[in-house]
Order: structure tokens, then sequence, then C-alpha cells
């Protein structure tokens, strides 16, 4: 089980805050595909995938394991100050 | 014999004394103009020679230095700026701040290139400029109003700089106001209240002189066109401005919360840059000439007012654990027209909260409630009560109440809303970083974890290398002068549209990674080439060749000499260092401690060519062409 916290985009159609039992990020995935189709699968492709503050890619990608305590956020890049 | 006229410049700068109202022409030599450029580098260098060391902010022989650049008032996207130097009175090294808004261009058409005011005027006045007529005026019907209004009551054809009471009441933090732009760091609007200052206005027609007009046209046009195209100036920054921050440093664990007590919350998604486009924005607005506009105005109990940009809601929103957006934008308006740094303001209220829950303070101030907050910014400015000591800002608050390893601030310049803990080349930025704690001299935190590469964020990897490249590159470009938005631009478009999940993005991360060596050998080199558009437009308007590496250059010259001052005014190595919860305390698993700055300040040193105790070597400051 973990928090799924998407895009503020992606939020508008599938909430802001949802519970995932998931035990990967990958599993995750998947869940998402399967129950939120395409605008899920778009945002995905587009956003960075985040747990706990470290993108996946500094993980262990889509093997990253999940746990009870994990947040997983759906981050775009911007800039700024 | 007629001295040339260069182009670029209006070849006359000012020298205002408010003690005895004279105006003079203020001398600078052509070869200063052409190894400083303008705006930051050659405020910071006037500084450096028109006043002694030690010399008190608010002393009136201090100087209040506003100037143009080259590319002011031209057609160049984003270059119509100003910049003021001084010495800040929170932090007592070199202070400058750069501005948008007409008041840059309209100072240059009337005329001056530099404007530089020193002495203290025995009441209230305010400087108008139009062309040649200078006139020092009472300013006793403006002192006391805010910004807004004040602006309001200055004659309309006018670019304005004004304070709001924070200025006059010497609020160590307060910025100058220009239309609803700011120059918002550093405390340069104390100092101008210190002079009995409340306005400079300007106005004129005089024109620029551009060397290549036509080639200069043609390249607006095409950058220009290329920043509408490209995905963040053309896309993110339009649509959500840096707002869009929110909730992406809430996700990558760098929103500072409670002050700085820990990096991310969930609620931040009510303060986000989505949220707001979607909620409160009523429009866009920008500086002119610039195709991003990257502002937005929101209704505010039934009046149109500037949005907050990011750094508010980190700081004035997560940091006072405030997730109430119109509160926010509230306290973001009372902070603008009271002409006050919302960064240090949510800064030093956010230290004086956890002092209180530490009850090393005696005052109501909490995390979780926040009735009164906007009668307290109010005090702030007209210092009143627990106003006054935070109108001190968080260095001085803890030499008084204690707390110092909580004390956010870099040599006394409260932190952006960056948690380095989560980007450590930030956390090199912020420690070296002249004017102190401050994301907007590099950003590196853009590289490693709000731009669109994940150049691991947790390693010290080529992070010095990447300090130095930024630090001298934005040098140059707030001494030209353009926006610092500028260089989000420098990084190709097609970068922000790879799967940051994909092979390429991931390879060129790691790439960018490994490069320290050869990122190490470019630093040495001049590149002599014209490959940014900074570089060109310098070109065009001077009739001459000014390659990337004379660009860069300059910047590396303009970071020494601010080192210079504030090695002349007392800081040492041992400034350039983070607070003490941001080094010990860790906000990532994985992580045994917070920045690992001593891993990283050595290299930087030997990289900038300064000696073990970061002093620049005489064959760097030779190297440089750096007088002192
Ligand atoms: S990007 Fe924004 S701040 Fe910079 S010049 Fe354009 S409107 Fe002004």
């Amino acid at each position: 089980m973990a928090i799924l916290i998407p895009t503020y985009d992606l939020a508008q159609e599938i909430g802001a805050e949802i519970e995932i039992d998931a035990a990967t990020v990958g599993e995750l995935l998947s869940i998402g595909r399967e129950r939120w189709g395409k605008p899920f699968e778009d945002t995905v492709r587009a956003a960075a995938i985040v747990v706990n503050g470290r993108a996946i890619t500094r993980l262990k990608g889509k093997r990253t394991p999940l746990g009870p305590d994990d947040t997983v956020w759906l981050v775009n890049a911007s800039a700024g100050g | 014999m007629e001295k040339a006229l260069m182009a670029g410049y209006m070849n006359r700068s000012l020298d205002v004394d408010l003690s005895s109202g004279r105006v003079s022409e203020l001398a600078i030599n052509d070869e200063d103009l052409q190894l400083y450029l303008g705006g930051k580098g050659i405020g910071t260098r006037l500084l450096y020679d028109h006043t002694p060391a030690g010399l008190d902010p608010y002393d009136p022989e201090m100087v209040l230095i506003f100037s143009t650049g080259p590319l002011t008032a031209t057609r160049a996207p984003q270059s119509n700026r100003f910049v003021v130097t001084t010495k800040s009175p929170l932090t007592g090294a070199v202070a400058n701040s750069t501005c948008g808004g007409s008041f840059a261009s309209k100072l240059k058409k009337a005329g001056v290139d530099v404007l530089l005011i020193r002495g203290r005027a025995d009441h209230p006045v305010y400087l108008e400029i139009n062309e040649d007529d200078v006139q020092v005026k009472d300013a006793g019907h403006l002192w006391g109003k805010g910004a807004e209004e004040t602006q309001e009551l200055l004659p309309k054809a006018f670019g304005k700089a004004v304070i709001g009471p924070a200025g006059e009441n010497l609020v160590r933090y307060a910025c100058i106001v220009s239309e609803e732009r700011l120059a918002g760091r550093t405390g340069c609007g104390a100092v101008m209240g210190s002079k009995n200052l409340k306005a400079v206005i300007a106005t004129g027609k005089r024109k620029v002189e551009i060397m290549d007009d036509a080639a200069f046209s043609k390249l607006q046009t095409s950058i220009n066109k290329y920043l509408r195209s490209h995905p963040m100036t053309g896309d993110v920054l339009p649509r959500l401005g840096t707002p869009s921050l929110v909730n992406i440093t809430a996700g990558r664990n760098i929103l500072p919360v409670n002050n700085f007590q820990r990096g991310t919350d969930r609620r931040a998604v009510n303060i986000s840059g989505e949220k707001l486009a979607a909620e409160e924005m009523e429009k866009r607005s920008g500086c002119i000439n610039c195709p991003i506009v990257c502002g937005r105005s929101v209704k505010l109990k039934g009046k149109i007012v500037k949005g907050p940009e990011f750094e508010t809601l980190g700081l004035m929103g997560a940091n006072l654990g405030n997730f109430d957006l119109k509160l926010v934008l509230e306290l973001n308006q009372i902070c603008d027209d009271l002409g006050m740094d919302s960064i240090s303001t949510g800064g030093s209220i956010g230290f004086a909260t956890e002092l209180t829950e530490r009850g090393l303070l005696p005052s109501d101030l909490s995390f979780d409630r926040h009735e009164g907050i906007c009668d307290l910014v109010r005090d702030i400015a007209h210092r009143r009560g627990l106003g006054d000591d935070l109108a001190e800002g968080v260095k001085r608050m803890s030499e008084k109440y204690g707390g110092t390893e909580y004390a956010i601030h870099v040599k006394g310049l409260e932190l952006p809303s960056y948690d380095p803990r989560g980007c450590y080349g930030q956390g090199l930025e912020y420690a070296t970083t002249n004017r102190g704690g401050c994301h907007v001299q590099g950003s590196t935190m853009f590289f490693e974890a709000t731009g669109p590469l994940n150049i691991d964020p947790l390693s010290v990897r080529a992070k010095p290398q990447l300090v130095v490249m930024q630090q001298n590159l934005v040098a140059a470009i707030s001494s030209s002068v353009f926006c610092v938005f500028a260089t989000y631009g420098v990084i190709p478009g097609f970068i922000y549209r790879l799967n940051p999940q994909g092979l390429v993005a991931r390879i060129i991360a790691q790439a960018v990674l490994n490069s320290g060596p050869i990122l190490t050998m470019v630093l040495k080199t001049k590149a002599p080439l014209k490959i940014l558009w900074f570089e060109k437009f310098l070109s065009y308007i001077f009739g001459r060749k000014v390659s990337l590496g004379d660009f860069i250059e300059t910047g590396e010259r303009v970071f020494n000499m601010e080192r210079l001052y504030n090695m002349r005014e007392g800081f040492t190595a041992s400034d350039d260092t983070l607070p003490e919860r941001l080094l010990s305390e860790p906000t990532f698993k994985e992580a045994e401690r917070g920045v690992p700055l001593d891993e990283m300040l050595p290299k930087y040193y030997r990289l900038r060519g300064w000696d073990p105790d970061g002093i620049p070597t005489e064959k760097t400051l030779k190297r440089l062409q750096i007088r002192h």
C-alpha cells in the first residue's frame, strides 16, 4: 500500500491522493493504467515518478519496492524563482 | 579631446548627493564598462570604488546604485531590467537585486546608464529625472504610503522605483518596488529609506544606439519565436508561472515546511500553481518586451492584484505550515504593498514560530494556527511589538533568542524555497553566493531537481563545476541586463519533451554527472564562438565580436569583484557555509547527514582559482583584469 499523488491535471480526473495496494512502482503503474487508462498513461510518460522525493531512475526503476509509508509523486519539470 | 561615445550606452551617469542636493556627472571609464558591462557588474565595481571599507549601510555616505545595462531599452527580449546595488543592512555583504517593469527602460531613455545616490536628505524626498532636468522634490505627501498608492500619486508618464513603509522604517529586508515588480532581496529598500528617499522616477525619449541594427532585429525576431515555442519559456512559465514549482518541490522533498523541519507535505497541492491558475488567476502580466509574461494577477477582496511567485507560496505558505491559498495571496499582497521581501519575511516568521514552539520566544505563533498573521506582517513593516524583532531578520533574532542551528540563513540572508538537502549543488550555491542564501545566482536546483534532467541531487559529482558555470553565466546575464529566467531557454526544448524515465533522459543525466573533468576543461577554455543569444545581442549592439567565452569571463570577473568586496567587509571562508540543520539533519532515508558541503567546497575554490581559504589568488585577479 502506498499513496499516489498525481499531477494537478490528472488529479482533477482521478483524485488528489489515492491509496494503491502495490508492492512495487511497476505494479502501481499497471494498476493505474488499468484503472484510469489513457490520461494516466499520458501523464506518466511526461512526468517524473518520484518515491519519497527520489526519482525512480535513481532507485530501482519500476522494481522500486513500495511500503505503507511510501508516497509516490508524479511531477512535471518547471523552473523559476 | 571629445570622448568617443560607446554604442549601447547613453554615455552619461549621474551622481546625486541628497545631503547637499547636488547633481553631477558620474565618471565611469570606458574600460570599466567593457570589463563589467553594466547592471550588477558595474554596480559592484562602483560600490567598491565609491565607499571606504567598513562603512555602515545606513551611513549617509553609503551609495545606492541603480544601473541599467547595454541591452536595456532595446527590443531584446527579457532585457528591460535594472539592478540596485549597495551594502546590505541585512548581511553586511554586497547587496544587489534586479527588477523588471518599465523603470529601467525609462531611466535609460532619460539618458542615464547609472544613477549613483549618496547622502541623506533632511526630509522625505523623491528624485525626478526627465532627461537633463533632474530635481530632488519634496515627498512629504508620499511618506507613510504603500507602494501602490505611492506609484499612483506620482506622475503617470514616469517609470518608478519606490519604497513602502518597510523601507521607511528600515526593515532590514525592505525592497524596492517598480510597478508590480520588486528588487526584492538583501534590503536595498532600507538603504533607500535611510536616505529619506521615497522614490526615483524617470522618463525620456532618447534612443540607444545599436551598431548593427538589422542583425539585432533579425535576432530579436528569431529569439522571440524560439522562446515562445520552447516548452519552458513558451508553455510552463506563461501558463503556470513560477508557482508550478510548489508541487514539484513537494514531490522532490525540497519544499521547506515549518522552518525547514521537513521537505514535503501532501497539503502542498492546496497552494500549488495549478490550483492558483485554475481557481484564482485573472490574467497574466509581464515585463515590457518579454514574450514569456510569467506573472499572474489574481482577484483579492474584489481587486485585481499581483499573484504570488513560488517563493512566496513556499516561505509564507508551507514554511509557516500555512496551506490556505487565499491567505498566501493576502500575505503576498500585504508584503508587496509594504515593500518587504516575502522570502525573508516568511523565513523570519518561520524561525520565530519554531523559537516559540521550543519555548525560547514568548509569542502566540504556531505552525498550526495563522490568525493574526496579516497583522503581524504589518507590525514588521512598522516595527511594532514582536514585529520589531522580526524586522531584524533571522540571523539577528538568533543572536538574541538562540536557535542558531535552525536559523535558516546564509551570510544573514534567509534561504529561499528549496531545501538543499535534496539538491546538494544548490547547497553549494547558497553557501558561496556573494549576496548570501539566494537561488537566482545560478539555480543549480534546476539541473538537480526541478528541471527536466535529474542530475542526481544527492551526489556531489560535477556539482562544483555546475555551480561555477551557472554563477558565472548568471552574473554575466545580470550585468547585460537580461532576466535570469532567460537561462531556462538555454536548455534545448527537446530535453523537456523526453520521458524522464526513458533511456535518453537517463543517459544525458548520467553523462552530466560523469562529466566533471570535461566541465573543468570547459571552465578553463574561453570559447571563441558566439553560441547563445546573449553574446550575439551584445556583439550587434557594440559592433564588435563578443564571444561566449568573453561573456562568461565577464560573469566570472563580476563574481570575483563581489567576492573582493565581501572580503574587504570582513567576510571569510567561514561564511561559506549553511545552517547547522541543513548540514547535519538528513531529510532522505539514504542520506546520513544533510548537505556534504565539505566534500564540494575545496574543489569549488580550486575551480575558481582561489586559495584554500577562499581568497582569489593574484594570478586569478590579474587574468580577470580586476583592480583592487
Ligand atoms: S520572464 Fe517574467 S520576470 Fe523575466 S522578463 Fe519576462 S515577465 Fe519579466
